[in-house]
């Protein structure tokens, strides 16, 4: 009896542990989640990107009766390619020997890229049951619901999956039941966080300490503001918003968009006042990105006014891109319109920003267009790649590779250097390998990104980055251990 | 356009009413109108379900149909059952049609449920049917209760001579809506109490019928009409303060039977007109007005055995939606045959087959098959199939607004069922109805998203359903009686690897009576059901909830009852059909009914 009692007890022990089970990574200064191993048609190559090794690392790879070896180059990325070692073992060795003479090696499992890609995502977040748009802050997953009004604040688990709901930090966003505010985004630093509300023109302003809503401020301004789209934190005080300025009732859908216009706005003592108004020379800002290459500067792009009409493909006009400019005289902030870009036929969807590159991805098509930002000429660089896809978004993972999300659930990898489908990530991958219908990727959330990290930090096991669809309300994780590792 | 619709149908009722004195001579012939089947199963009306502010109360008595009430107990509220809602639900009154072309069948308080009788449910269709009017009676309601709801209701049937009768009803409802509901979201407490706003509803119907069933003829006229009158108050923290909708139906049909020899003919017209229009501000209209005429021109051949009946038939249906500018016309046969074979089992056979072309979507198939058999006088047991195809609606087909693209390449949708139930009765105090269903649709037309903020409809794969209905009557005694109908129930969306929206896995009703129904009874009812989801995803989940109601009614001399019914006892105020729509905390209803029935 007592043997049962005790197996029983283990036995439910067991079933309690998680399911997810993450790879551990070696620690030291190999940094093997950059690192890949993996079938090619006629090779084995083994790669390493930017910051996988110290520099000058001499790298030895041995697939069966196939080695080669390199040294890698100053920014740490190596490749290797062993030709005809593709019939042979499904292991090889990697051993790394650094400028300071020290030795790592490990065993790699060599890849079957198609296989190995399409195990990057995992089941669907337990996340609540709406999902408009997420932002993470200070480990937290904020999440807006538009139909409930709802800010819920959700603890991010340490493997980046989501804790368990409570009601507790839950922010109600329309207290009083007014007109459907429809919440549109989210933008916290430090204790504040500001949501902008589409229907209602207006902007909330949230303590997070005191976890509520403490008002909602309508900036003022001749003629009002309208349709609050996208927030942006600039520091402590200050955050820019962007306002559509939408008329529902106006029948013809290309005459609904009204100027762009981005208010620059303070946070003081729980005020919001509007420092600034700049009435912007394209419609439809939806999105700001600061420069990596220079925080002053920040690009806002406006998708322009929808003009499609049944069964025509989607297209918009006024569409473009601005560069904005954060300059502070006397201590005053000013933001002034450095550099305009027009779209003309190339409907942008959200886009990204590496190093001093732009890479727009055209909504619901599939171009891309790549600029310089100092060369800030409208010159694609890349346009019309074969194969049909129909972008949502783009998101810088790491180096120069950025994912491209297609709004059947594909996630496009694509390289500044190399192009479309660098090495490893040599297919689309799917986030809906269930599925048969859209899943419309809306953000993808790097968790590196979020924690202010580099990728070639140490490694945290876990997920490493979110794909949300607003339009399904999930939450789909990546695991890019899959691939890279041993 | 609408006009020549009107003009259309009231000159064919004007055309059928002259003709019938020149008809009224030929020999009786039993009444058809409602299309039996074996294997539906058939749900009384009891007086208590008439007692409630809803019209919809009787609908919980039927397992596997989920009410989702998005606006209090008289808003617009949504039936599905076993999984099947909308224009995948056909829902008729005496054989005519409720669904409209534009969407189907989209509200269940426009059913007329409060004039019914009794409702045959098959898997892929609801019918209506009301008092067979064998004796004079009259009755006038009229209740008052929680949230100023209000409802003024006459029913009146009488004999008309020898072979006529008719049977008029009337039913006006309203409330200002304005009911507190808690946020689910949140935590529970004083701070936790709303009020839903924009959401008064006013509601009249009216229904007629005459039936003439002399020696030679059997003629009827159906009227029916609902109007709708409401604001929609949008989700429970995203109001929309000013957006209402007036939405309304008329429907009318009429037909005749006559023998000829050894030929029963039959000829039924049918016409409903059905507009919806939806108005807020900023000045935002939409306006929808859609027409349906269906003729029907059968022949029942008299001079097959006994054991043999076969009917054939010719349907001529017209759809047409005025805004859009969109006909379809389909034309067709049908053939239905019954079958009794002798033996101790007492065999029965029922097959039906209906085949309709439309010009753009080719032919419509219909078909049912149900064998039963009788191993006791008290058991009946019925295998059946069934395959019905829908054609997607002209919403579905042309729709172009700020929310939905209309898809011209849709093509019909399938439902197959297959279903095996058993009726029991033990004694005269016990009846048992099990129902098992398994069935799959096909060409499922689901909607996925389309360019920005769109969905657009898009025929995907196939889905599957199967489940267990369970209901129980136990009345040992004419002073208790224990009702418990239950369902369980899984379906599957291939396309989205997600079950069908608001198809709760369990689903159910138990009540208690006590006290003798025609005199002082008290009933205690629980409605409960497991969560389900509000999306095509199968991502947006409302929880389940348990409900108590009670009703007290005392009737006095057969003339006059008095009811109270409580709604949501314990005042649940987070319980939610759909998502972020809020059911309302504890209603109370008391009613007087005058007259006999």
């Amino acid at each position: 009896m007592k043997n049962l009692i005790i197996f029983l007890s283990l036995f439910l022990l067991s079933s309690c542990k998680s399911e997810l089970e993450f790879k551990q990574l070696p620690q030291g200064p190999i940094k093997h989640q950059l690192i890949v191993a993996a079938k090619t048609p006629k090779s084995v190559r083994a790669r390493g990107l930017k910051g996988a090794t110290p520099p000058q690392t001499a790298v030895y790879f041995e697939v069966g009766n196939f080695h080669a070896s390199t040294i890698s180059k100053l920014d740490g990325s190596f490749d290797i390619e062993l030709l005809d070692a593709h019939h042979t073992n499904s292991f090889g060795l990697l051993n790394f020997t650094t400028p300071d003479k020290k030795n790592f090696a490990e065993r790699y499992e060599i890849k079957n890229l198609h296989e190995a890609l399409n195990l990057i995502a995992g089941p669907s977040l337990s996340a609540p049951p709406e999902i408009s748009f997420v932002a993470t802050h200070n480990n937290e997953a904020l999440i807006l619901s538009q139909e409930a009004a709802l800010l819920r604040r959700i603890q991010i688990n340490g493997d980046w999956t989501l804790a368990k709901p409570t009601r507790e930090n839950n922010i109600l966003l329309n207290p009083k039941i007014k007109e459907a505010p429809s919440p549109q985004m989210i933008e916290a630093h430090n204790k504040h966080a500001l949501v902008s509300f589409f229907n209602a023109g207006d902007v909330g302003l949230i303590n997070l300490e005191a976890n509520k809503l403490i008002n909602n401020f309508k900036l003022p301004y001749n003629p009002p503001l309208r349709s609050a789209q996208s927030v942006l934190a600039l520091d402590n005080q200050s955050y820019l918003v962007s306002f559509v300025n939408f008329d529902p009732a106006a029948q013809d859908s290309s005459k609904a968009y009204g100027p762009g216009v981005v208010a620059l706005v303070e946070v003081n003592n729980n005020l919001i006042t509007a420092a600034q108004v700049l009435t912007l020379p394209y419609v439809n800002p939806y999105a700001f990105k600061i420069s990596p290459t220079n925080s002053s500067d920040i690009w806002v792009m406006c998708t322009g006014a929808f003009t499609n009409k049944a069964g025509e493909a989607l297209k918009t006009t006024k569409a473009g891109l601005i560069k904005l400019t954060l300059s502070s005289p006397n201590n005053i902030k000013v933001i002034n319109i450095a550099h305009q870009i027009d779209l003309p036929d190339f409907v942008p969807a959200q886009f990204e920003l590496v190093g001093d590159n732009l890479i727009i991805p055209e909504l619901g098509g599939n171009r891309l267009l790549v600029l310089q930002e100092n060369n800030l000429k409208l010159k694609p660089l890349e346009a019309n790649y074969s194969r049909k896809f129909n972008f949502t978004l783009a998101s810088h993972w790491h180096d120069d590779i950025l994912l491209l999300g297609d709004e059947s659930g594909a996630l496009v990898a694509y390289s500044l250097s190399e192009g479309f489908f660098p090495f490893p990530f040599s297919e689309p991958f799917y986030v809906n390998k269930d599925q048969q219908i859209k899943f419309m990727p809306s953000q993808i959330i790097m968790r590196h990104t979020s924690e202010n990290k580099k990728l070639e930090q140490d490694y945290l096991p876990g997920y490493g980055a979110w794909v949300v669809s607003h339009r399904q309300n999930q939450i789909i994780p990546l695991d890019f251990l899959k691939i890279f590792g041993p | 356009m609408p006009r020549i619709d009107c003009l259309i149908a009231s000159l064919s009722l004007i055309g059928l009413l002259l003709s019938l004195p020149a008809l009224s001579n030929e020999t009786v012939i039993e009444s058809d109108v409602l299309e039996q089947k074996d294997t539906n199963k058939t749900y009384f009306v009891e007086p208590s379900d008439k007692q409630a502010p809803s019209d919809t109360s009787m609908l919980f008595h039927i397992p596997g149909l989920t009410v989702t009430e998005n606006n209090g107990p008289l808003g617009k509220s949504e039936i599905r059952y076993r999984g099947l809602a909308g224009s995948r639900l056909k829902v008729d009154i005496e054989g005519l049609s409720l669904n409209n072309p534009l969407f189907g069948l989209s509200d269940a308080n426009a059913m007329f449920l409060f004039a019914a009788q009794e409702i045959q449910a098959s898997s892929q269709s609801l019918s209506i049917s009301l008092p067979k009017v064998d004796h004079q009676f009259a009755k006038g309601i009229v209740g008052y209760g929680s949230y100023n709801s209000f409802k003024l209701g006459t029913s009146f049937g009488t004999p008309l001579g020898k072979y006529s009768r008719i049977f008029v009803a009337s039913l006006f409802s309203s409330t200002d809506g304005s009911f507190a509901y808690a946020n689910p979201d949140i935590l529970q407490g004083p701070d936790n109490i709303f009020y839903r706003q924009n959401n008064d509803q006013r509601r009249f119907q009216a229904i007629l019928k005459f039936e003439h069933c002399a020696p030679s003829l059997n003629a009827y006229v159906l009227a029916a009409f609902n109007s709708h009158d409401a604001a929609l108050p949008g989700f429970a923290f995203s109001p929309t303060l000013n957006l209402r909708t007036k939405a309304l139906f008329a429907g009318l049909s009429a037909g005749f039977n006559k023998k000829i020899e050894k030929a029963e003919f039959k000829l039924k017209l049918s016409s409903s007109l059905f507009k919806y229009e939806s108005s807020n501000i900023p000045e935002e209209h939409e306006k929808f007005l859609t027409s349906t005429h269906e003729l029907n021109f059968s022949i029942d051949n008299l001079s097959l055995p006994e054991w043999l009946d076969m009917e054939l038939g010719q349907i001529l249906i017209v759809e047409h939606s005025y805004d859009q500018k969109h006909s379809r016309i389909g034309g067709g046969l049908f053939i239905r045959r019954d079958m009794r074979f002798k033996g101790s089992l007492k065999p029965r056979l029922s097959a039906y087959f209906n085949m309709i072309g439309y010009e753009k979507h080719g032919l419509l198939f219909k078909k049912d098959f149900a064998l039963t058999i009788e191993p006791s006088p008290n058991i009946s047991v019925t295998a059946g199939f069934s395959r019905v195809q829908r054609l997607p609606t002209f919403m579905e087909l042309y729709a172009h607004n700020r929310f939905f693209i209309g898809n011209e390449n849709l093509k019909k949708e399938s439902i197959w069922d297959f279903q095996i139930g058993s009726h029991m009765q033990f004694g005269n105090h016990t009846r048992l109805q099990i129902t098992g269903l398994y069935g799959f649709l096909t060409d499922l037309i689901v909607y996925e998203p389309f360019m920005a903020s769109k969905v657009r409809p898009k025929n995907i794969d196939r889905a599957t359903r199967y489940g267990i209905d369970l209901g129980i009557n136990y009345e040992p005694h004419k002073w208790v009686m224990l009702e418990s109908k239950n369902s369980l129930l899984r379906t599957k969306v291939k396309a989205t690897n997600s079950p069908l929206p608001q198809s709760p896995a369990f689903l159910g009703l138990t009540r208690l009576r006590v006290g003798p129904a025609d005199m002082l009874a008290l009933s205690l009812q629980s409605r409960y059901r497991t969560a389900s989801f509000a999306n095509d995803y199968g991502s947006k989940a409302t929880k389940g909830y348990i409900l108590f109601d009670a009703l007290l009614s005392g009737s006095f001399a057969e003339f006059f009852t008095l009811s109270l019914s409580v709604t949501n006892i314990f005042n649940v105020k987070h319980a939610r059909d759909t998502y972020e729509m809020p059911l309302p905390g504890t209603i109370f209803f008391g009613q007087i009914e005058v007259g006999n029935s």
